[in-house]
């Protein structure tokens, strides 16, 4: 079942060639999305559209059978920045900002999901980035969403501390059934977390199913040929 | 350090003190012109003691307040709607280059013209003291908002006014802290200026008019004992209240101007 659909899509800044030239991509219920692809070939301008925040100049973005609707509660972006977090309330008050009456509760089990049980007192300045990251995207889950756009979420942490991100997002997958659009230049990260890739290079786009197990071992043979292929990928569509 | 730096503080205060006392005493300077310490703060108790020393202190920090709430309150209206529409950003920008470098002191005529002399007169040459400075820093903070909470603003569906007053104030707050403080040390000047020149009511009045009033009879202690005051309030404004508002803000969330 497809969540959201983008269509033939187009888009470009003024006086330069276009960075998305009819790009179609679909994301299926509970799936996880990887856009991978060398810097400025238009992934974060995907996402971007994929949220409402940018219209397409051509194409169209499908979702709950509204076309190129606004950005809302329903598909929550987690954005390249690292000062997303409000710096005058609590982490349990950022994580509770996007609730609606009644709902303040659920806070409390996002705050236990992402390990944040702890520090939900504290303010964003005394957080390392790690722990800012779980705040963020405990905070994006507390509307509900259907699907999570995260735009390059990670980069700014250190490799065990990645990776323990990674794994909760596969988590918070399972436990909230939230589709997600990944944006990363990391390959290892996108074959780490993907059932599908989209490797968008200047030559053009390409999907990639992963046919790896959930349970992914990145020093094994099988994950370290994928990786090879898509490094190629990227490699062929950059000449 | 910090409370070694108040030690030093008190050290040298009391150092001035101890100066002012000899010269005082020692007959170099008439006693009419520099009472010694030990006069004024007796004057400063007999002053409190009676009652006249803090109905004039509530009378000036009354009006210092209702200013900068009336101002205040102005201020945000009209940075709001500069914010929301270019016409208005253009006008109160042009309004705040013309108006904020006047002292309200300077405006006393027009306003005593307008509005003769009394109550209305000196709130609103606080008023005028105070409402340009919150402009600047009001609109200050808004334009410095962070693009990234409009978009996770209308991310989470918040409407306008929800937006402004979830995410538009309090990101702008170290901004509007920054503009309250100014405003407070300008209407506390214009309010004891104005206050000198007719009182509140003009038969009595306020800080200004006490110290004035002393001066006019030759009672140099109490006129000292009003000055006192002065510094007092603003000791206890300007370094406990506003201090104790940034140690519970902006210090605490780890953010400045």
């Amino acid at each position: 079942m497809t969540v959201i659909s983008l269509e033939h899509i187009r888009f470009g800044y003024p006086g330069f060639p276009p960075v998305l030239s009819d790009v179609s991509v679909r994301l299926g219920k509970d799936e996880i999305l990887c856009i991978i692809g060398p810097s400025g070939c238009g992934k974060t301008s995907l996402l971007n559209i994929a949220g409402g925040f940018t219209p397409p100049e051509g194409g169209r973005l499908v979702f709950q059978e509204m076309i190129n609707p606004q950005p809302g509660r329903k598909r929550i972006m987690v954005f390249q920045d690292s000062h997303q977090l409000f710096p005058w309330l609590t982490v349990r008050r950022n994580v509770a900002f996007p609730s609606l009456p009644g709902e303040e509760d659920s806070s409390d089990r996002l705050l236990r999901l992402v390990g944040l049980s702890e520090s939900a007192e504290m303010y964003p300045s005394q957080l390392s980035g790690g722990m800012k990251q779980r705040a963020v995207i405990a905070r994006a889950m507390t509307p509900r969403p259907e699907i999570l756009l995260l735009d390059e979420p990670f980069t700014a942490l250190d490799a065990p501390t990645r990776r323990e991100l990674q794994n909760m997002l596969l988590d918070l997958r399972l436990e909230f059934s939230v589709s997600m659009m990944f944006v990363t230049h990391d390959i290892r990260e996108a074959v780490y977390l993907a059932d599908r890739l989209l490797i968008m290079t200047p030559g053009g786009t390409r999907e990639m199913a992963i046919s790896l197990s959930r349970e992914r071992d990145e020093f094994s043979d099988e994950f370290v040929k994928i990786e090879r292929e898509v490094y190629k990928l990227i490699s062929a569509g950059r000449s | 350090m910090k409370r070694s730096r108040i030690e030093g503080s008190i050290i040298w205060f009391a150092a001035l003190l101890g100066l002012w006392e000899i010269v005082s005493r020692s007959g170099l300077v008439s006693q009419l012109i520099m009472p010694p310490v030990t006069v004024i703060l007796r004057s400063f108790a007999f002053e409190w003691g009676s009652g006249e020393l803090e109905i004039s202190m509530l009378l000036s920090l009354g009006f210092v307040f209702a200013g900068i709430s009336a101002g205040g309150i102005g201020a945000f209206i009209i940075s709001a709607l500069s914010f929301q529409f270019d016409a208005v950003k253009r006008l109160s920008g042009m309004l705040t280059a013309v108006l904020h470098p006047l002292p309200g002191i300077a405006l006393l005529p027009v306003f005593i013209l307008f509005f003769g002399i009394g109550r209305i007169t000196l709130l609103v040459v606080i008023i005028h003291s105070v409402i340009w400075p919150l402009i600047i820093n009001i609109s200050a903070g808004f334009t410095s908002v962070p693009a990234v909470y409009r978009r996770i603003g209308s991310n989470y569906g918040l409407k306008s006014a929800a937006f402004f007053f979830r995410i538009m104030v309090p990101a702008s707050f170290p901004h509007i802290l920054s503009g309250l403080k100014t405003a407070w040390a300008r209407a506390w000047r214009a309010a004891v200026s104005a206050e000198m020149v007719f009182g509140i009511t003009g038969s009595g009045g306020g800080l200004g008019w006490f110290v004035y009033n002393k001066r006019i009879f030759m009672d140099t202690p109490g006129m000292y004992a009003g000055i006192l005051m002065l510094a007092i309030l603003g000791i206890i404004v300007e370094s406990g209240l506003f201090n104790l508002i940034e140690n519970k803000t902006v210090r605490r969330w780890g953010v400045s101007v």
